[in-house]
């Protein structure tokens, strides 16, 4: 009897504990792992409008403005016409801005993620916004990478950036490579570490990019 | 909140009742009574009843909502009771908001979402202007264009030559715009005025600009018709605004084949520091390529430059900019009616320039510029019997507050002082002859400016400028209107007028110091298509001068001989097609411009077509890029039909007509690696020998004739090499970002 009264009492204090506290950290998962599902353009949409419900009632958080931006980000990789991307970029460019202001914000995510944004407008247009924007997104990692070099989103963006120049050029990837490969066991502490909902994107990215300097370096071979 | 209480009152009747099975049996009902879910479906349109998908709805404060499905419609289910206030948002509508009362049944709310303006989409003043390095759609020239444009050599005014409405002068090296002459373009950088822009020359030998294209992020350069924040420019305006703040510390030097430059740049979280210096020398070429003039010393320049950033707050920007250089040569000039006789002429030239601007938000919706330049030119001629020394100096003061009045309407407006002095200083050491002439002009203005946003399709600009100067104490007031209008997704047309004025240039104000401002009235018509990689202008123009300065040609000295009361017209069309998609790897552009004008001002004994006028100009710029070669390689066409000049043997002021000008200059940039490229141009590969006009002996010759010789340049062709380096920690950065 007194047993089923503890259990009682236990489950319910659960209750009420994720009524009060825990309701915008379970939103927020829910809402990461329908983003990490996403498919298509509607479903990011559709998350998005959710980070943004969240970031509407908890002004006081920054990792709702940050995932919306993140969304904005990833639509253009659903949407074929270029000519759409950049409205949703400037979205994701105010969003990350409003993101900032808010106190604890992680700078170190956030520039990353304008480094992420500013990449995305140099597709739109290389020959003409390659110079403006290589220049910007480079900015953005450096400051991020300044601020703590051992991010693996930060590290992440700068292989791809390093990777994109060396391809470009047509030298060696393998200083790419390298930090691909020190990223990806970046990207494991941080998993044995565990986040909750802070940022983890990134490691399939990793990987995939790791795909590629394993196939080129047996080509060199 | 009231649920939780009532939960916490459950828990203690709970504690208190010791029956489980109660509290198990009252915890199911629970969730029925007071956590019932009333549901809200609706509909949300744009204005013209378009379907939004994806729309976000919800309650404020809550986390309930839903987005719009592929019909528009939505439904969604929530805890909340009583009075709430749902909120409406899509991606370019106007945020909206609904007060209502929740029933505990269906509650049906559709929306009606306003289109917002954007102003990256929206229609924007066009006529008139060329912008660059914006990144708003109306951006037709790219700050690299200006370094990478074949026979630009790298000078910002080179560049711009190559648009519609300049006139080439390619003795000048100055622009000017739709008839109007060299001094009727004025520059600013970040919003200040610039005094003597140019590096000092000899005739016949076009100048540079100071300042190196390598400094600015954006370039406006408007041909006519430019906002009511700049005034003191007749003709054009040339807006430069400095980078900002650089995010990599780096260094770069610079190999020339007319000198070096050493740069380096220091980057902090929220500030940094560039400094440059530079040092030209013109002998070691002069020395290669034979040239016309007869060079003691050619031309040598020792530069610095300065550029500090610094971060204020959440969005504000202290920017200091600083630059000095001195620039000296000598030469022999040559009589031509004596050709044996010859006069040595040193030039030193010394210059500083210097600004500090900040500009920060002031609330939501408002921000506010202000800003302060100097500028002081020293030119010191020394002839073998005669020295002229000339002063200039000026300084600017400028605040301007811009913000939004409503979400339609915004408002800029500022107030500025100018005040500049000039002196020229005469000296013969034959005679002992001393002559002063300077003046003082302080200035005083103030302008107002509004953007009014009738739709995203229709735009108004109206404003105006108030100027007082104490040289003949009069008020000047210049009306400006814009308007523009969306045709089509990326056509727009556009209609702007307006008055603008300028002080008389220094040399006339330094003889007679109470001069009336000159005068002009502008209209522009102007339509254009913006696609993503090509663009397409046309653009016509009426252009009216009023009181302008004229002066007796045998009394040049006297002030009495000066009135205002010379005039002028001109009109024209200008054509611009830049096509950066029909040939892969290709870049080009083709600017044509028409202009007809008459001018009666200065000396002129009558109404005649100035000598810097020609009524067809022709650029055909192309740049493209080998990727196997890792080269950019550059060409540019131009062509200007005959200009007048004025040949004293005959009746007819300006009467004949120079052959016509063509150039075809060449350039390549080549990446050797990610932190060197090397860069080379030859300006004038056909070797043609452009002439200008002809330069008249002062007197007759013993048969009553006046002897004249062709204006040339020293040199049919200019080469250049240079080597471009930069080290950096970070091996991604090279040049080619400025490049």
């Amino acid at each position: 009897m007194k047993n089923l009264l503890i259990y009682t009492l236990t489950a319910l204090s659960f209750f009420l504990f994720s009524f009060t506290k825990g309701g915008y950290e379970t939103a927020m998962e829910n809402a990461i792992t329908e983003m990490n599902q996403a498919k298509d353009l509607e479903n990011l949409k559709s998350v998005a409008n959710k980070f943004e419900r969240i970031g509407a009632t908890e002004s006081k958080k920054w990792l709702p403005s940050y995932y919306q931006a993140y969304c904005f980000i990833m639509m253009t990789t659903r949407e074929s016409d270029v000519t759409k991307w950049d409205g949703f970029l400037d979205r994701a460019d105010a969003l990350l801005d409003q993101s900032q202001k808010i106190k604890k914000a992680n700078m170190v995510e956030i520039l990353t993620l304008k480094g992420f944004s500013a990449m995305m407008r140099i597709s739109v247009d290389p020959s003409v916004r390659g110079q403006e924007y290589s220049m910007k997104s480079a900015g953005f990692l450096q400051q991020a990478y300044q601020l703590d070099n051992k991010n693996p989103r930060a590290n992440l963006m700068m292989a791809q950036m390093l990777f994109g120049t060396a391809q470009f050029f047509g030298s060696s990837t393998d200083e790419a490579c390298q930090k691909l490969k020190d990223t990806k066991n970046l990207f494991e502490k941080e998993e044995e570490e565990g986040s909750g909902i802070l940022p983890v994107w990134g490691k399939p990215q990793a990987e995939k990019m790791l795909n590629k300097c394993s196939a080129t370096s047996t080509q060199d071979n | 909140m009231k649920a939780i209480q009532q939960l916490k009152l459950t828990v203690q009747w709970f504690l208190s009742s010791r029956n489980i099975l109660v509290a198990i049996i009252f915890m199911s009902l629970l969730s029925t009574h007071i956590l019932a879910q009333t549901k809200i479906t609706g509909t949300i349109t744009g204005q013209s009843g378009e379907i939004l998908i994806g729309a976000n709805v919800f309650i404020k404060g809550t986390y309930d909502g839903a987005s719009t499905d592929v019909n528009g419609e939505y439904d969604f289910e929530t805890f909340s009771t009583g009075e709430v206030i749902i909120v409406a948002t899509y991606i370019g509508y106007e945020e909206t908001t609904k007060k209502i009362t929740l029933k505990s049944t269906n509650n049906n709310i559709d929306f009606l979402l306003k289109e917002s303006i954007n102003k990256m989409e929206a229609v924007v003043i066009s006529a008139g202007t060329f912008e660059g390095g914006t990144g708003t759609k109306s951006e037709v020239l790219k700050p690299l264009d200006i370094v990478t444009t074949a026979g630009a050599t790298a000078d910002i005014a080179g560049a711009l030559n190559t648009l519609p409405g300049t006139q080439t002068v390619g003795e000048e090296g100055r622009l000017f715009v739709r008839g109007g002459d060299g001094s009727e373009t004025k520059t600013f950088i970040d919003g200040l005025q610039v005094l003597k822009p140019y590096s000092t020359t000899i005739p016949n030998t076009p100048t540079r600009g100071r300042f190196s294209p390598f400094l600015f992020s954006g370039t406006s350069f408007s041909t006519g018709g430019y906002s009511a924040e700049y005034g003191q420019a007749l003709s054009s305006a040339l807006i430069l605004n400095t980078k900002e703040k650089p995010s990599q510390t780096r260094t770069d030097l610079s190999l020339m084949t007319v000198g070096a430059e050493l740069s380096h740049t220091q980057s902090w979280a929220k500030s940094s520091l560039a400094v440059q210096g530079a040092y030209y020398n013109m002998a070691p070429y002069n020395s290669v390529v034979p040239q016309s003039v007869d060079w003691v010393k050619p031309s040598e320049t020792v530069q610095a430059n300065l550029a500090a950033r610094q971060q204020i707050g959440n969005g504000g920007m202290l920017k200091v900019y600083g630059n000095i250089s001195s620039n000296n040569f000598s030469l022999y000039q040559y009589n031509v009616l004596y050709p044996s006789a010859k006069t040595l002429v040193k030039i030193k030239n010394d210059y500083v320039y210097g600004n500090a601007s900040l500009k920060n938000t002031l609330g939501d919706s408002w921000a506010y510029k202000t800003g302060v330049s100097f500028t002081q030119n020293k030119d010191d001629i020394q002839l073998e019997n005669e020295s002229i020394i000339e002063t200039t100096k000026g300084v600017h003061l400028k605040s301007v507050f811009s913000g939004d009045l409503t979400n339609n309407i915004s408002l800029s407006t500022g107030g500025e002082l100018l005040y500049s002095e000039s002196e020229q200083a005469y000296n013969s050491f034959s005679d002992g002859a001393e002559n002063i002439f300077s003046f003082q002009n302080p200035l005083l203005s103030a302008f107002v400016e509004s953007d009014i946003y009738f739709s995203n399709n229709l735009l108004a600009r109206v404003g105006g400028r108030v100027e007082y100067t104490s040289l003949n104490s009069n008020f000047y007031v210049a009306p400006r209107v814009s308007l523009a209008y969306k045709t089509g997704e990326n056509a727009q047309i556009a209609l702007a007028g307006g008055s603008f004025q300028q002080a008389a240039t220094e040399d006339l104000l330094r003889v007679n110091n109470s001069l009336d401002f000159e005068k002009a009235d502008h209209l522009i018509l102007n339509y254009q298509v913006v696609n993503p990689k090509q663009t397409f202008r046309i653009e016509g123009y009426l252009k009216r001068y009023r009181d302008l300065v004229k002066f007796d040609f045998n009394q040049p000295l006297n002030p009495l001989t000066y009135t205002n009361t010379g005039e002028a017209f001109a009109k024209g069309i200008d054509l611009f097609w830049r096509d950066n998609k029909s040939i892969k790897n290709m870049d080009y552009w083709i600017s044509y411009s028409f202009l007809d004008t008459e001018r009666d001002y200065r000396d002129f004994p009558t109404i005649a077509v100035p000598t810097f006028a020609s009524s067809h100009n022709l650029s055909i710029v192309s740049k493209y890029w080998v990727n196997s070669l890792k080269t950019q390689f550059g060409g540019t066409f131009s062509y200007a039909s005959p200009r007048t000049y004025n040949n004293p043997n005959t009746n007819q002021f300006n009467g004949e007509l120079t052959p016509s000008y063509i150039d075809l200059s060449l350039s390549a940039s080549y990446l050797a690696t990610q932190s060197i490229i090397i860069y080379g141009s030859v300006t004038n590969v056909l070797g043609r020998e452009n002439i200008f006009g002809y330069t008249y002996s002062e007197l007759p010759n013993n048969q009553g004739e006046y002897i004249g010789q062709a204006n040339q340049l020293p040199a049919p062709r200019f080469i250049f090499v240079g080597v471009f380096i930069t080290f950096s920690k970070d091996a991604t950065l090279n040049q080619l970002k400025s490049l």
